[in-house]
């Protein structure tokens, strides 16, 4: 398996590399986002023109690539140079969001968007419901979509035909959303991919690992073995409608989107909708599980952090979290109360905080080594 | 150069250029029209501001507490003059968009952009990974980044593109003592005219760029396809490159 730390000496190495040489054309530098916790990633890429041209069929004649990071990546923008039909294209990053963002956004009249889920309904936000129903093309990558969060942007864009692609800075694209047969989060491969699921469960959930020939048929050509993404997912075992023999169910990040602990399984998505049933109460939460040893067994403990302008007494803070247990499906028949009156679970306990610090990406659930 | 003539001409008739037309009424001779100011090009309606449909990049530029969006092709970016072009370029700007714009170039030149990270510590390690040979930046990014260079090992020829060149910035360039050029340049205008650092600064008109020297300096770019400029006033005050400002019209 190759692990963050030595992908992060493979990169080294080819950017080493690089200091005697000169490449030029369709290559990227990339540098992570930093949310999954690890140091950032600098890397070098070489940019799938396959992969770009699928994306980008329908470019649009006014195109917004918008990013929740600072660090601009020309690698994605440039990739635009090449599709026939392409027009202006308008690149966003944090400084852009401001009070402004809306006149220029009424002007510029964009009918194609490109960016993570996140960052496309922040986007909405600064738009008029007439200049986003000129949006005929929403291209979604780099997270893992929920359902909410799906359904939010088919409302923000109703107009809009949508497009997924599964990837990250350290692999460039997995997996695409190609076939008109695919579930939400349901990728086929992209070529010269392949992906082992590690430790799955009984239900085949478990560890995403990515082998990919990176930079095919380039002087800087290498092949990952068996990358830990750090997502959960599993292989389906019966072909797509489409005949593709291979489909990819991601389930989000390991420990962030999605936390597997004790035989619960916590996913954001159905935390968000335990908060939505809350509504009102608090504006936001983060969600964090750890394991405990209690005398000589292992057991589950779970914080809940509520933020909001109104803050919460002990009191209310005790009927909120016990009553977000009893809502909190974590298996298919069981609450998190279930859990705790089964002694799996110690009591959750929370606490108040008049605001979250705002990172690139929110991250709602956070798994607490032990 | 298009025969300015001819442009005006062209440019009076376009369906767009309501903006010229109103501006200029009838006078048409080069040397009479009234200068076009930014708070003109701001309020030109921004379809006004999109001559061609050939693909390219739109920038958000500031003007204060306003924002405002400028098409450019990728013609007009291939056109600029923005110095010598390093063979592995390490790209650094304040503004997201001019970063972009610099890339867009190097990649269309044939050199692979590093469009670094905003904070120094972070750039100087990358540059020095890719053993950059090239910095393109502005003044600005230069300064905060410059204590790093040595630190990083590099040696890089300088191209530092913005408005104006303080006496800080002149100091800076000469206490690394690396070869520098300086590129006065606004976002809406691109590059206006470049001088080599050396002991006697001598700017020259960039290719394509009429430079006038009048209360300010006034740019004509006639050739820019998204959105052509003809007697542009920059608002900079040719005074300021007093100890500079020779070889312009």
């Amino acid at each position: 398996m190759l692990s963050r730390e030595e992908l992060s000496r493979v990169q080294s190495r080819l950017i080493t590399s690089l200091k005697n040489n000169v490449l030029s054309g369709d290559w990227g530098f990339m540098i992570s986002s930093g949310t999954s916790g690890g140091p950032p990633l600098f890397s070098v890429h070489a940019l799938d023109m396959q992969i770009s041209q699928w994306l980008h069929d329908h470019p649009g004649v006014r195109r917004i690539q918008a990013s929740a990071v600072r660090t601009p990546r020309p690698s994605y923008y440039l990739s635009m140079r090449h599709v026939k039909g392409a027009g202006q294209e308008l690149f966003l990053d944090p400084d852009d969001f401001n009070a402004s963002l809306g006149q220029l956004l009424a002007q510029y009249a964009p009918d194609s968007v490109f960016g993570a889920p996140s960052v496309m309904l922040r986007l909405r936000g600064h738009m008029s419901t007439d200049i986003a129903a000129g949006v005929r093309f929403v291209k979604l990558i780099g997270e893992y979509m929920t359902a909410a969060a799906d359904r939010a942007l088919k409302e923000a864009f109703p107009q809009a035909q949508f497009k997924y692609a599964y990837m990250a800075t350290d692999t460039m694209t997995v997996a695409t959303s190609r076939c008109q047969y695919l579930p939400l989060n349901h990728y086929h491969l992209a070529p010269r991919v392949s992906v082992r699921i590690h430790t799955p469960d009984t239900e085949g959930v478990g560890g995403v690992l990515i082998s990919k020939v990176m930079n095919p048929g380039t002087p800087l050509e290498w092949h990952m073995q068996e990358y830990d993404i750090g997502d959960a997912g599993r292989l389906l075992s019966e072909p797509c409608a489409c005949g593709e023999e291979v489909t990819l169910h991601v389930f989000g990040r390991s420990g962030f989107d999605y936390i597997k602990l004790l035989g619960a399984v916590f996913r954001q998505e159905e935390c968000d909708r335990v908060a939505t049933v809350q509504q009102g109460a608090y504006e936001d939460y983060r969600l964090e599980a750890s394991e405990v040893e209690v005398q000589g067994a292992l057991r589950g403990r779970v914080h809940v952090r509520f933020s909001g302008a109104h803050t919460l007494s002990s009191a209310d803070m005790v009927h909120l979290v016990q009553e977000f247990s009893e809502l909190l499906y974590v298996t298919p028949t069981r609450s998190l109360a279930d859990m705790v009156r089964e002694g799996v679970f110690l009591p959750p306990t929370a606490s108040f905080a008049d605001a979250f610090p705002q990172n690139a990406k929110t991250v709602r659930l956070k798994y607490i080594p032990l | 150069m298009t025969d300015i003539k001819a442009r005006i001409q062209t440019l009076a008739s376009h369906p767009e250029a309501d903006t010229y037309r109103l501006l200029w009424g009838s006078t048409h001779a080069f040397e009479a029209l009234p200068t076009l100011s930014r708070a003109n090009l701001i309020r030109t309606p921004f379809a006004q501001r999109c001559f061609s449909a050939a693909p390219g990049q739109t920038k958000i530029i500031e003007e204060g507490s306003l924002e405002f969006l400028l098409p450019r092709t990728y013609a007009d970016i291939d056109s600029e003059d923005f110095g010598p072009l390093p063979n592995r370029p390490l790209v650094l700007f304040r503004n997201g968009h001019e970063g972009v714009e610099k890339s867009i170039w190097c990649y269309r030149k044939g050199a692979l952009p590093l469009l670094a990270e905003r904070n120094p510590e972070i750039a100087a390690l990358q540059a020095q990974s890719y053993n950059t040979d090239g910095l393109i930046a502005d003044a600005e990014s230069f300064i905060a980044f410059m204590p790093y260079i040595q630190h990083a090992g590099i040696s890089p020829h300088i191209t530092i593109i913005d408005s104006s060149f303080t006496a800080d910035l002149m100091e800076a360039l000469r206490s690394v003592a690396l070869e520098a050029t300086l590129v006065l340049a606004l976002p809406e205008t691109g590059s206006i005219t470049t001088a080599a650092v050396t002991s006697s600064i001598t700017f020259t008109p960039s290719i394509g760029c009429i430079v006038e020297q009048r209360e300010h300096i006034v740019v004509t770019k006639p050739d820019l396809e998204a959105f052509p400029l003809v007697r542009y006033d920059t608002g900079i005050s040719p005074d300021t490159f007093r100890f500079a400002l020779q070889g312009v019209s």
